[in-house]
């Protein structure tokens, strides 16, 4: 054999092991393709679908050989094409967007499109990749959940509403004078009765939080202002636990922000109000605000029984509770925090703490100033 | 029923008294509120579903009016919409007193034109009285 012809051998053996690897990666990529539980369809620069996998011929119902090398237009004789392409707007748009689908036929379903411009170096062409992906479960699941969430309340809600009235009405000596151990008797139940209504209140705020449709009512707010509604109504607390409020007002006036007042509200008094119960006797809770050009920082500084340093990590979780806030008040959800910082980081904003166990903690609360 | 307590209520403050239409379907809730706002000399008719609500406070023509959310028949919303196109009950504050409270609903009620929004479980019969007499004043 000449050198000449074994150079060439070599060479054409090369190729045919590259051409043998390429069909199987392409087979390899046809096969995932194939196997996703997302529809996929693939448009070539001229329009036309080059791929179409099962799942795809299955959501749209139409027959994938018959639909390769056509236009989605071409197809749109057919139910589920036709209201791909009108959702598309008529036309194949190369960039990367989502879009919602409803299809009503056979059955109805939800879908949720989302169009990828590929760019194909090789072929210096960009394609298109349409996914298509049911989420027709999930739509069912929100709305279900939106209705047993109203339906809780409501069911749950009526019943306490009944002990409520009835306790106080009692309390009241509405229906006769009650001696002063019947009183004490039907006030510990009135409290409890509180904390089960307080508890209901939290599940809601949690599911609506969950829902992700929580901040509704944004308005430009000052927050001394709601501060200053907070303590007004924290001030019987604050008596019964014998914790001092101080109120540092703020010398010049604050930049306002533009928040859900009453979320907001909720986060100040849920966080004073910790700031309260977990304090010592005599303890204070000092509340202070300042800012600079970018934010408007709260700080809530209590003495109380600080935070574990171990369970400092958990501390926004759900249904926490640190070991000895539970021992010193056993009347909290667990929910509290979470809710606090849920809602303050939907406004863009953040809540700190720093605590040292048996001194004291300090909330900060960081809200974005309104441009 | 409810009429016939009313005739026993005492007028000696002579001032004319205020006509509150309590629409509530639970029996006990509403024989707590009725007890309660009499006591402070309200004149009082109840509505126990949505038809009913809509015709007394045509008819009636009450100061003001506590209505329920889900409650049977035409739902406190359809019943709040419906008084507030009726020329004759548009002008009545209409308080919703549920215990439904998810801000979509606040906000529902709210545009529909209610003067209020209360959650029942949040508040104390005496303090639902103080609401009603600051907005009739």
């Amino acid at each position: 054999m000449s050198e000449e012809k074994q150079k060439n051998m070599n060479n054409s053996s090369i190729q045919e092991t590259s051409c043998g690897e390429l069909i199987i990666e392409k087979q390899k990529k046809e096969t995932i393709i194939n196997s996703l539980t997302d529809g996929v369809l693939m448009i070539d620069e001229n329009q036309k679908i080059i791929l179409i996998n099962p799942q795809a011929e299955n959501f749209l119902n139409i027959d994938g050989e018959y639909s390769l090398n056509k236009t989605l237009d071409e197809v749109s004789n057919f139910y589920g094409p036709q209201k791909l392409h009108s959702i598309l707007g008529d036309k194949i748009d190369w960039t990367d967007k989502h879009y919602e689908m409803v299809l009503e036929e056979p059955l109805k379903r939800i879908f949720r499109v989302h169009t990828i411009p590929v760019k194909v170096k090789a072929q210096q062409s960009t394609e298109l990749m349409i996914i298509i992906d049911n989420i027709t479960r999930e739509k069912n699941i929100e709305r279900m959940k939106t209705e047993f969430v109203s339906l809780a309340a409501h069911q749950l809600r009526t019943p306490l509403s009944s002990v409520k009235w009835t306790l106080k009405m009692l309390l009241d000596g509405d229906v006769g004078k009650l001696t002063k151990d019947q009183k004490r008797f039907i006030e510990e139940g009135y409290q409890s009765n509180e904390r089960m209504i307080n508890l209901v209140g939290d599940l809601l705020s949690v599911a609506e939080i969950e829902e992700g449709r929580f901040l509704r009512n944004m308005t430009f707010q000052s927050m001394d202002k709601i501060i200053e509604e907070s303590l007004v109504a924290l001030y019987k607390v604050a008596k019964k636990n014998k914790v001092k409020l101080i109120f540092n007002h703020p010398k010049a006036s604050l930049p306002s922000v533009k928040v859900d007042a009453e979320k907001i509200e909720l986060v100040i008094r849920n966080i004073i109000d910790n700031a309260i119960r977990y304090n010592s006797k005599n303890g204070n809770v000092t509340i202070s605000i300042k800012h600079d050009k970018i934010n408007l920082e709260i700080t809530i500084s209590d003495t109380g029984i600080g935070i574990p340093k171990d369970q400092r990590g958990r501390l926004f979780n759900k249904f926490f509770r640190a070991s000895n806030a539970v021992k010193s008040d056993t009347t909290g959800t667990g929910l509290g925090l979470f809710i606090c910082k849920n809602i303050i980081k939907a406004h863009g904003g953040d809540i700190l703490f720093e605590s040292e166990e048996g001194r004291g903690s300090t909330f900060k609360i960081i809200l974005p100033i309104a441009k | 029923m409810e009429n016939e307590q009313n005739t026993n209520q005492p007028t000696e403050q002579g001032s004319k008294l205020a006509k509150v239409l309590v629409v509530e379907d639970d029996k006990f809730l509403r024989d707590l509120l009725v007890r309660k706002l009499k006591e402070e000399n309200f004149e009082i008719e109840t509505a126990i579903d949505g038809v009913e609500a809509i015709k007394k406070a045509d008819e009636w023509m009450p100061n003001l009016i506590l209505l329920d959310l889900i409650i049977p028949g035409l739902d406190g919303f359809e019943v709040l919409k419906q008084l507030k196109e009726n020329p004759n009950t548009n002008k009545i504050p209409t308080v919703i007193l549920s215990n439904l409270g998810q801000q979509e609903e606040i906000q529902k009620g709210m545009g529909l034109g209610a003067s209020d929004y209360l959650v029942k479980a949040h508040l104390t019969p005496g303090e639902i009285i103080d609401k009603v007499k600051g907005l009739l004043e």
